[in-house]
């Protein structure tokens, strides 16, 4: 903590540069111990800002995020941004509550054919089950060709829905996917 | 607002209370029809990254300057502070020359302030924040005059109008518009976002903020890692009025401790040489 008595070395000859408040009051050689106690109260944290991009639609709307000690506090517009002068639609408006929301399932829940209620189940058990069942589905359903011989190589009994907060590349990995296995319905709600 | 800000300044925080006098004492004054009177001839040859008082003549009248400056003298001589004795004496002094040391204190020439300090027997660093102070009324009024020639992109981090440097940033609004304001002239004008007002740094992972851990408190240091400047940034709803700006730079003091304590400080040199200059009128 600064000693503030008496202590003018720092300042010398800044006074009469337009210098602020600090300057002014140590120029005047006031006992400014009780501002000093004051501050040495008053905590404060490391903030930055960093440009980035929304993840949602293909406007690519620009964002600062703000971050606290290494956690995002805020997300806003970039007034700089020559596509969105700083607005966001609402879902982009929203994107901390992507990144930061106590009601976001953090872990699978899985509810068995006829249960009533959702389980927990481990991420490995249920990618594996979800693998499985999309594969049988598809060997089951697939059509190389269709009757008069054109070739065909899709499936029409797999159907994708992807929601509002999947962002630009899990939809790219999510139809490559997709399109790989044949299948055809594949939708998303990509733009407001 | 500053009528109503200063007595409660006083009780919240007493070791302020010799510096709020004196500007109380500038506000006192401040409405003297003479300041607006100093009217100046605005030079029209300026490029447009030149502050508008550059090269300025300023008609003055040497009363109204030599009055001021001796009241506040006057009020810095009551103060119970080291400096205080040697002001009552200097303010009668026949050396004191009012019109040349407000233009230095416009120029921001410490080192006229500081041999007129030494001819008066006055502490030069506190003879600088009351020269300072006592150029406040006309750089007000050479702001509110030359206010609509004020560029709209200025673009630059020292005052638009006198050049100073800025003492605070205004987050302002619900469109959270970046403003700094000039604690000398009251000057208003845009900041880019991700920007140092000092340096032009404007790389992102070069720049930060040091922010209350309360949440209650509506300010925070931005901070330039390139330069090691700061400027105090608060969030408000509509502009402060010029005569507001120094007062909202005081309140918040114990930000510039912790600035301090942070190894950032504010410019130490004037950002430009204006070259003003006072015509002392009889």
């Amino acid at each position: 903590m600064a000693n503030l008595v008496g202590s003018r070395a720092p300042f010398a000859g800044t006074a009469a540069v337009a210098g602020g408040a600090l300057t002014a009051l140590l120029s005047l050689g006031l006992d400014l111990r009780p501002l000093a106690t004051r501050a040495r109260a008053m905590r404060t944290r490391n903030a930055t800002a960093v440009p980035s991009i929304c993840p949602y639609c293909a406007v690519g709307c620009d964002t600062i995020v703000s971050v606290v000690d290494g956690e995002i506090v805020n997300i806003e517009g970039d007034v700089r941004s020559p596509i969105n002068h700083g607005n966001l639609c609402p879902k982009g408006a929203a994107t901390y509550q992507l990144h930061v929301n106590p009601n976001r399932a953090t872990h699978v829940l899985h509810r068995k054919p006829g249960g009533t209620d959702w389980e927990p189940m481990d991420l490995d058990v249920a990618m594996r089950r979800v693998a499985a069942l999309v594969k049988e589905t598809r060997d089951r359903t697939f059509v190389e060709t269709t009757a008069d011989g054109t070739p065909l190589m899709a499936t029409t009994a797999i159907f994708s829905l992807g929601g509002a907060t999947m962002d630009n590349e899990w939809n790219h990995l999510q139809q490559k996917l997709l399109r790989g296995l044949g299948v055809v319905a594949i939708e998303n709600q990509a733009r407001i | 607002m500053a009528a109503e800000t200063i007595p409660a300044l006083m009780r919240q925080a007493p070791e302020l209370a010799p510096w709020l006098r004196l500007y109380q004492e500038v506000l006192g004054v401040a409405d003297d029809p003479g300041w607006a009177a100093a009217a100046m001839t605005r030079r029209h040859d300026l490029r447009p990254d030149q502050p508008l008082l550059t090269g300025a003549v300023i008609p003055l009248s040497a009363g109204l300057a030599t009055a001021t400056l001796r009241r506040l003298m006057l009020v810095a001589s009551a103060q119970e502070a080291e400096n205080g004795p040697p002001f009552k004496a200097a303010s009668g002094a026949a050396a004191l020359d009012a019109p040349m040391l407000i233009q230095a204190a416009i120029n921001e020439d410490t080192a006229a302030i500081a041999a007129s300090a030494v001819a008066l027997g006055v502490d030069p660093p506190a003879l600088g924040t009351i020269v300072q102070l006592a150029a406040l009324p006309l750089l007000r009024a050479c702001h509110a005059a030359l206010a609509g020639a004020v560029p709209a992109q200025w673009g630059q981090g020292s005052c638009p109008t006198c050049g100073a440097w800025p003492v605070m940033a205004e987050v302002r609004g619900l469109d959270q518009s970046r403003h700094l304001r000039c604690g000398r002239c009251g000057a208003d004008w845009a900041m880019p976002t991700l920007w140092c007002p000092f340096c032009g740094e404007s790389d992102h992972t070069k720049l930060g903020a040091l922010i209350p851990a309360e949440h209650d408190r509506p300010l925070r240091i931005e901070l330039c890692q390139t330069c090691r400047a700061y400027i105090k940034t608060a969030t408000t709803l509509r502009p402060w009025a010029p005569a507001d700006v120094p007062l909202a730079d005081i309140a918040s003091v114990e930000w510039d401790v912790i600035a301090l304590d942070n190894g950032l400080a504010r410019p130490r040199q004037p950002a430009v040489a204006l070259g003003a200059r006072i015509k002392a009128l009889p």
